[in-house]
């Protein structure tokens, strides 16, 4: 289920919140929220529901059983882990590479089958658009992060399952991350202090993400699907703005979803790692991949690049290390040949890049900007084509190989100006900016914020607040009001 | 401080509540007048639903759709348009829009929906049954791209683009149609035009866009068994009269005339000429591309520009009856040309009432019986055909596979004594996988 409809927004999320603040004690209040989420991903996939529920008991069973330093502890439930991600993600992708290929895939005609058989015996079952569990991706690293930070002796075995299945199935993270660490959480799941002004601001950053949704990113990809009509997709300048709005949906859509999560983890009395940091304002590929996705990144940083050694012996092992990394970041995301692709891609610019690092830094900022976004911008090329002879003829028109321009694409140009405009500055610091200078024309900083104090500056802070709230919750309903709700980009991986 | 923030979450969380609660407990709307469509019902709670997890997604569906003030909110997000659908800085004559063409206007058949609609006009079409209302239809199959809506002044055209070999398969189908008839039907094939091949800018139709190219792909792919009719040809010499609506997809009366004559001289019959005809007209008629962009801040100029719906009416005596069952039990009794209500904004309807899975027109002239396989632009040309044919059966197989029954093609043409079989479709058809798909069946 995601966030970005009206009845999430009217009902889901008043009634989930109302029945948890109700809840007398954090034992009650942790029930709770575990209760709303089992529901809120029943909603979606309730077969899955119970599967989810017997990974996570293993998980807690085997994590139990690890001891510190004693690899044989950890190596059977990671397999497990890796097992579970490798059938229902990967399986079809694997049988391809060994020339088996079933139509519509083994586990989608493993369903269809289970579902004629129950339908004749009366039940009225519809064939499942996806056969990917919700959220497997993010799930099953948070429970390789736990067993993992358990082994390390990072995080002490936790003795209740209910602590770590919140942990791992806690609604606002499951569909889209970030990827929650245990140990990010195992206090607050504890003894969260949960105080107004934290809810509030929960509140403030789950509409501002919202708006990155359901205001930008949607519109993003309307264009997108304007363009592939008129057949303008492959053509010089048709194929370079869809590259650019695919560039600014991802973005705003992933970010969006992000600041959605940590807003409602906020709202519940909890602080999610930072996922996002304006990776569009990067000057280099290697400061990009600390400011996008830094959960991932992170993940990959700390549970395979340092396990395998980092860069501490010697340089042809760390090429090999950041290779395994990003052949990994590429698989991740899909079970297609072009995420791998696109994650050979990441490490060979990388490896490039460390290399002329000095004379790069010789140019002018924004000139190193605009190159490290040209790089980003092909690497989301590839990731958006899952099809080769599709991603040929793509790269091919943004080449002029196939036309200038097509019939429309002036049109739809001139139509999305403004929403160009909007996106190109909320990638900025802009917005950023001014939300710091009006805070600190207010004196809003530091121990002031925090006093209970009242002040006419602080009236003034807190109405603008609402305000800015007001305007965009209004603005997000008119938008979903006439369009139906668009599935996050990063929800299939 | 604590306090102001508490009474500020506790004021939106109310505020939610709220809203939600009205929303669901409130008089569910039932039709959205803007968006002229029926709005989603309430889902039924099943345990089927709610295993393969779409009673929850028809549920936001319908929460969507009646939730309170949507009209009103509409109109918000029209204006909200106004921002993403960048009109430019011009004068309202200066407009230009391009949207996705998926589904709505070409996909599915519409028909009259109120009884006290439609009166037949025609003498002889005195009502013979209580007439019925005609049950408003689903959208046949999933959403398809099919081209681009695209508006350019006080005008909108939908430009179609040739999909791979989409057209290759129709005319297969086509053909298997003249196969499984087998040669006591002539099958005659006429692709038709639309209005953006002829008013738009070269750019929206040469290459994959052109038309001229998808009628003659049809032609040269079509089975030695098929007549094929060369409207698009007869067409194009009346390009500077008023063949086609500016706000609404398909042709005008006239329009579908000029087709009906390249039919005649293929077929080598004499056409009926228009003064044979007594004509009328129905003023300020906005359709379906009107519908179709409603939600974008340019499309007021269609609003502000509205087209008119001339007819002419048959001067042979007819009796037209459609059925919404495969028994052809029940029947219905419209006109050829029917009158529409001020208010129903379709007034496209006017000819055969729309779309019905089958419609039999009884006429007193002397001639052969024909069956006419199409969607909406087949519509316009019936009152034509009265002039020449004695019995004129309408299937569309949009509507006639909503009713979940397979045809049995050559046992019913054996059956109504069927002489020739006219397959007429427009451009969007052509390119459309699940209408090719529909053609098929009907000889699977």
């Amino acid at each position: 289920m995601e966030f970005s409809n009206l009845y999430y927004l009217f009902i889901l999320l008043p009634v989930t919140m109302l029945f948890y603040f109700l809840m007398p004690d954090m034992k009650r209040k942790n029930i709770a929220l575990l209760g709303i989420s089992m529901l809120f991903y029943a909603m979606g996939q309730p077969l899955y529901l119970l599967m989810m529920i017997g990974v996570s008991y293993i998980n807690y069973v085997l994590g139990l059983r690890i001891r510190p330093g004693k690899k044989w502890s950890i190596a059977l439930p990671v397999i497990i882990d890796l097992a579970v991600l490798a059938v229902f993600k990967y399986l079809d992708f694997f049988l391809s590479m060994i020339g088996i290929v079933v139509e519509h895939g083994v586990l989608m005609s493993f369903y269809c089958w289970l579902i004629d058989g129950l339908n004749a015996i009366g039940f009225s079952l519809k064939y499942p658009t996806t056969v990917l569990p919700i959220g497997i991706s993010f799930y099953i690293f948070s429970m390789i992060s736990y067993l993992a930070d358990v082994y390390t002796g990072k995080v002490k075995i936790e003795k209740n399952f209910h602590s770590v299945l919140l942990c791992w199935m806690m609604y606002p993270q499951l569909l889209m991350g970030p990827i929650v660490r245990y140990e990010q959480v195992q206090i607050e799941l504890h003894q969260r202090k949960m105080y107004p002004r934290m809810i509030f601001e929960g509140f403030q950053r789950f509409t501002i993400g919202l708006a990155e949704k359901v205001l930008l990113a949607d519109y993003c990809g309307l264009i997108i699907t304007r363009l592939a009509d008129l057949g303008s997709d492959t053509m010089l300048v048709g194929a370079w703005l869809s590259a650019i709005m695919f560039t600014f949906q991802l973005y705003f859509d992933f970010c969006g979803y992000s600041n959605m999560a940590i807003g409602l983890g906020m709202v519940f009395g909890f602080r999610y790692c930072e996922n996002f940091d304006l990776p569009y304002t990067s000057k280099s590929i290697t400061e990009f991949w600390r400011r996008w996705h830094m959960s991932l990144g992170t993940f990959f940083r700390d549970y395979v690049y340092i396990p395998l050694g980092g860069n501490r012996h010697g340089k042809i092992r760390q090429i090999v290390n950041m290779f395994a990394v990003w052949a990994l970041t590429g698989l991740w995301h899909g079970a297609s040949w072009n995420f791998v692709l696109w994650g050979v891609y990441n490490f060979v610019l990388l490896c490039i890049e460390k290399q002329i690092m000095p004379q790069l830094e010789e140019l002018p900022g924004r000139l190193r900007n605009l190159l490290t976004m040209l790089a980003v911008l092909f690497g989301w090329v590839l990731f958006s084509h899952t099809d080769f002879a599709e991603l040929g003829i793509v790269l091919k028109g943004m080449l002029g190989y196939n036309g200038f321009s097509a019939a429309g694409t002036g049109i739809v140009l001139m139509n999305a100006l403004p929403l160009i405009v909007a996106c190109v500055i909320g990638c900025t610091s802009l917005p950023r900016m001014v939300g710091q200078i009006f805070t600190g024309a207010c004196g809003m900083y530091g121990k002031r914020r925090r006093s209970n104090a009242i002040d006419a500056r602080k009236i003034v802070y807190i109405a603008v607040k609402v305000g800015f709230i007001c305007l965009l919750l209004w603005l997000c309903v008119i938008s979903m009001i006439g369009t139906t709700s668009t599935p996050s980009i990063y929800a299939d991986f | 401080m604590k306090r102001i923030y508490t009474a500020l979450c506790g004021a939106f969380l109310l505020f939610l509540l709220l809203v939600g609660l009205i929303s669901t407990f409130d008089k569910d709307a039932t039709f959205s007048e803007s968006e002229r469509r029926q709005l989603k019902t309430r889902p039924k709670l099943t345990i089927s639903s709610l295993l393969d997890g779409t009673y929850f997604i028809d549920y936001r569906e319908y929460f969507a759709d009646t939730f309170p003030g949507r009209e009103s909110l509409m109109e918000k997000n029209v204006s909200l348009n106004n921002f993403y659908y960048f009109a430019g800085l011009g004068s309202e004559d200066n407009a230009s829009l391009v949207v996705d063409f998926s589904s709505n206007a070409a996909q599915h058949g519409e028909a009259l929906k109120d009884p006290d609609a439609t009166t037949p006009t025609e003498e002889t079409a005195a009502p013979e049954e209580e007439e019925k209302i005609p049950q408003q239809t689903e959208p046949a199959g999933v959403a398809e791209q099919l081209g681009s809506v695209v508006l350019i002044g006080d005008s909108a055209f939908d430009v179609p683009s040739a999909k791979g070999e989409a057209i290759t398969r129709y005319a297969k189908a086509v053909s298997a149609i003249a196969d499984t008839l087998g040669s006591g039907v002539r099958t005659i094939s006429m692709p038709v035009p639309n209005s953006a091949e002829f008013y738009t800018k070269n750019e929206y139709h040469t290459g994959s866009h052109s038309q001229k190219a998808m009628v003659e792909k049809v032609r040269d792919n079509l089975g030695e068994n098929v007549t094929y009719v060369d409207a698009y040809t007869e067409i194009a010499k009346h390009i500077d009269e008023y063949i086609y609506f500016r706000t609404d997809h398909h042709w005008t009366h006239l329009g579908a005339y000029y087709a009906y004559t390249a039919l005649c001289e293929t077929l080598g019959y004499e056409a009926a000429t228009l003064d044979q005809f007594e004509t009328g007209q129905w003023d300020n008629f906005v359709g379906s591309m009107y519908t179709y962009i409603s939600n974008y801040p340019q499309a007021a100029v269609l609003k502000n520009n509205p087209d008119t719906v001339y007819y002419w009416k048959p001067f042979a005596d007819c009796t037209t009856k459609y059925y919404s069952n495969t028994g052809l039990t029940d029947p219905v009794t419209m006109g050829t040309i029917c009158k529409v209500r001020e208010e129903v904004e379709n007034k496209y309807l006017t000819f055969m009432g729309g779309d019905h899975p089958v419609t039999i027109v009884e006429t007193n002239t002397n001639g052969p019986c024909i069956l006419v396989i199409k969607e909406s632009y087949g519509n316009a040309l019936i009152s034509w055909l009265t002039s020449n044919y004695s019995k004129i059966i309408l299937i569309d197989p949009r509507e006639y596979y909503n009713l979940n029954s397979d045809i049995d093609l050559k046992g019913f043409c054996e059956a109504q004594g069927v002489d020739q079989c006219l397959v007429i479709n427009y451009p969007m058809m052509l390119n459309s996988d699940s209408y090719i798909g529909l053609l098929e069946k009907l000889t699977q």
